[in-house]
């Protein structure tokens, strides 16, 4: 007899060999270890939605805790977030990856929501709608930004390689209220491995910026973040 | 102050590096998930939008055909909302169907195997439906046909993925069942339909009081 019919005369009558198969393959095709990078990466993002979706988190904490699972699942070293304030100007809020003297000069920054979009200004390239690269050779900062770079050692280094991501590059990656205005940003530097993200990355990076727009958007009025 | 000028070739190396033509599945399907939260952050989205929406990605991501979700109601039990994939009389008889939290809780009634973190498995052989809720699946003539091979997925089989508030209190569940290749499903389904399950429950959990009803 086949093992198709082996199986199903076990079923036929009953037999528990034939219900532990099936447990056996279920067990064996869904086993919660991951298997590859980007499993990893599920798991991470799984957790901080744990985290995040519960309203009585501090803002602060769902900052923390956003920039944490950023830096642990991706290859970024510099991540920063940016909301809205009453005033309606945008300003830091929770960083990593930065000097206690950069990290002071980038929390009393302060940009309009003219500035966010003024490529005059702050050249960019638009690789998605919610996502704009900064690329060091179009300077997109001022002369008062170049302190809240990481590594200021190495601020001089031009690209050897178009995927260097090279010290005053960055990505910021934008969040949006119910009324489709800008409510803040999630800013990455610095790659530990020194290339660009990879396209999978930033699909992620838009996930996480995307879910904390639906957690803050209705906060961000009431609470000073 | 002169105007800054943009580094062209750098800027197409930028563009076709992440350009959305060359995604892969995965990150396709992210995108969609990302997308169904984008609509939801929205000033008319009410509770029944954002349910009918999150059927209409799961459709869209994965290969199941039947889909349902229930939520919890203001007097502490639960009912089917929305579904997808359900001959009439089926979806009558689910949304007249009322499970009190007792009913979530009885692994006897409703015997299943854990596939992943907020799902369980059903196995059509362990019956897992109480006695008059077979009229809830498509095809209850063929429930108790015994299966060809462990990998297929035949009528009785389903999956529930549950979600759960702050206090770990149920708010709501997704059941999953009818594979258009008539197999388990793929781990790769699991794993993006759980991803978009939490997405929803991150929607429903901030959605504005004046909107749940």
């Amino acid at each position: 007899m086949s093992s198709e019919g082996n199986y199903c005369a076990l079923l036929m009558i009953g037999k528990p060999s034939a219900l532990s198969a099936i447990e056996e393959l279920l067990r064996d095709n869904y086993s919660p270890i991951s298997r590859d990078a980007d499993e990893n990466a599920f798991s991470a993002v799984e957790s901080l939605i744990a985290y995040i979706k519960d309203r009585r988190k501090p803002i602060r904490s769902v900052l923390s805790e956003t920039i944490r699972t950023i830096h642990r699942s991706f290859d970024f070293q510099y991540i920063a977030i940016a909301l809205r304030n009453i005033d309606g100007n945008y300003r830091y809020k929770a960083s990593s990856g930065l000097s206690s003297e950069s990290e002071k000069v980038l929390f009393s920054l302060s940009y309009s929501q003219a500035d966010l979009l003024d490529e005059s200004k702050y050249p960019y390239t638009s690789i998605s709608d919610i996502t704009k690269f900064f690329m060091s050779e179009d300077e997109p900062y001022t002369l008062s930004e170049i302190a809240t770079f990481p590594r200021p050692n190495i601020l001089a280094r031009t690209r050897e390689s178009p995927d260097d991501m090279i010290a005053k590059d960055f990505i910021n990656i934008f969040f949006k209220n119910r009324s489709k205005e800008i409510i803040g940003y999630i800013e990455v530097s610095d790659p530990r491995s020194g290339k660009m993200p990879k396209r999978g990355t930033i699909v992620w990076l838009e996930l996480i910026a995307t879910l904390l727009g639906a957690c803050l958007c209705d906060r961000l009025e009431g609470e000073d973040g | 102050m002169a105007k800054k000028t943009k580094d062209l070739s750098q800027e197409r190396f930028l563009l076709a590096r992440f350009s959305p033509a060359t995604r892969t599945s995965r990150e396709e399907a992210l995108e969609e998930i990302r997308k169904f939260v984008e609509r939801c952050i929205n000033p008319q989205a009410r509770m029944q939008t954002v349910l009918d929406e999150a059927v209409r990605t799961v459709l869209k991501i994965t290969e199941f055909k039947e889909i349902a979700i229930a939520t919890r109601d203001a007097d502490g039990n639960y009912r089917y909302k929305t579904m997808s994939g359900f001959r009439e009389e089926a979806e009558k008889a689910r949304r007249a169907i009322v499970y009190t939290q007792a009913d979530l809780n009885d692994n006897s009634a409703f015997p299943a195997s854990r596939v992943g973190r907020i799902s369980q498995y059903h196995i059509s052989e362990r019956n897992p439906f109480k006695p008059g809720e077979e009229a809830t699946f498509n095809k209850p003539d063929l429930l108790g046909i015994p299966r060809k091979n462990p990998d297929d997925m035949i009528e009785g089989d389903y999956i529930e993925m549950y979600m759960s508030g702050p206090d770990n209190q149920f708010i709501a569940w997704v059941d999953l069942s009818g594979t258009r290749s008539k197999k388990i499903p793929s781990r790769e389904t699991i794993i993006l339909t759980e991803m978009l399950t939490s997405c929803l429950l991150t929607v429903l959990l901030n959605l504005p009081d004046s909107a749940r009803a």
